[in-house]
């Protein structure tokens, strides 16, 4: 993805050489996650009987990261307008 | 008869894409931040190989070869990036911290539950690289002597429920900054959630892609800190 980002930047690939494929791939990319997800469903004995406490875990620990990315983005834009704010204070 | 179409490839990816191409239909029109195709049309799927009695095995005939366009599809992410390079212009250091903050909760709170639940440990370092995406998961477990199978499993499980709780926390919230709907949905979902992230806006997936990125290079550089060195 990185290699990719670059050689768009530097002009090696042009964004027409691939914009088509690309644009394909990434709308119905939602596609590609549904076999997994059904072979997940068909190997549930690997969790013994831990299987409600992992999905548990997974579900809260989810939940927290979701909420401290959030939170933590949020704190440093709003830093950002301060301290924009105050620069363009006389 | 039906054996020998259903063991073909095609019978998987058909079933596969109707059965998205239906729930997206169906839930265009459903305002709820639950009602996401993929879960919906993986249940579908499910439903059907489950009452008609086909093995998965015959499913995954051409569900492997959708799989195999995964990496490709991730990569791709790299011309939504570039075309929105203005709209991240002056987010980077919200996303680099966000992410980071991310990646370092979803472990941490990873090894705490897992303590407190008592989960087996092979679980417990299975789920570390949850907040990953499949390629880096599994270059990941020679690292932390997970199981393969139950890696794949923690990230799959932990895409769909990113997707399921993410756009709930944002209603709750009242979070309408697209470059924070991504950054959230990307660091907790990977790619699961920057498909997702996809289908809010450009913005979004975007600003999504790129904390999917770096919650990969920060757990890489946690979990080869806590287990290799």
């Amino acid at each position: 993805m990185l290699i990719l980002l670059v050689l768009l930047l530097v002009k090696a690939i042009r964004p027409h050489h691939i914009d088509r494929t690309a644009h394909i791939l990434l709308a119905y990319m939602g596609v590609l996650f549904i076999p997994p997800i059904v072979d997940v469903a068909d190997h549930t004995e690997l969790l013994g009987s831990q299987s409600f406490t992992y999905v548990l875990i997974i579900v809260i620990s989810t939940t927290l990261t979701f909420l401290a990315t959030l939170g933590s983005a949020a704190l440093v834009m709003r830093f950002q307008r301060m301290v924009g704010k105050k620069r363009t204070q006389p | 008869m039906i054996d020998t179409i259903t063991v073909l490839p095609e019978f998987g990816i058909t079933l596969t894409l109707l059965a998205y191409l239906v729930s997206r239909r169906v839930l265009r029109n459903v305002h709820s931040p639950i009602a996401n195709p993929i879960v919906v049309a993986s249940l579908v799927c499910i439903a059907i190989l489950r009452v008609t009695g086909i093995p998965i095995s015959h499913y995954q005939q051409g569900g492997d070869l959708l799989m195999m366009l995964i990496l490709p599809a991730t990569i791709c992410l790299a011309v939504m990036v570039y075309e929105n390079l203005d709209s991240l212009k002056g987010n980077y250091l919200p996303i680099a911290v966000g992410s980071t903050v991310g990646a370092f909760v979803s472990i941490a709170s990873v090894l705490l539950l897992s303590k407190l639940f008592g989960l087996s440990l092979i679980l417990e370092r299975s789920l570390l690289t949850k907040s990953v995406t499949t390629a880096i998961a599994i270059e990941l477990v020679p690292v932390t002597s997970a199981d393969l199978s139950i890696v794949v499993m923690s990230v799959i499980i932990t895409g769909i429920s990113g997707t399921l709780i993410g756009p709930v926390i944002l209603r709750l919230f009242k979070v309408k900054n697209p470059v924070l709907q991504g950054i959230a949905m990307g660091t907790s979902s990977h790619v699961i959630g920057t498909s997702r992230a996809m289908e809010l806006g450009k913005q979004q997936g975007a600003a999504s892609s790129v904390a999917l990125f770096v919650t990969g290079l920060v757990t890489v550089g946690m979990l080869l800190a806590l287990y290799h060195i």
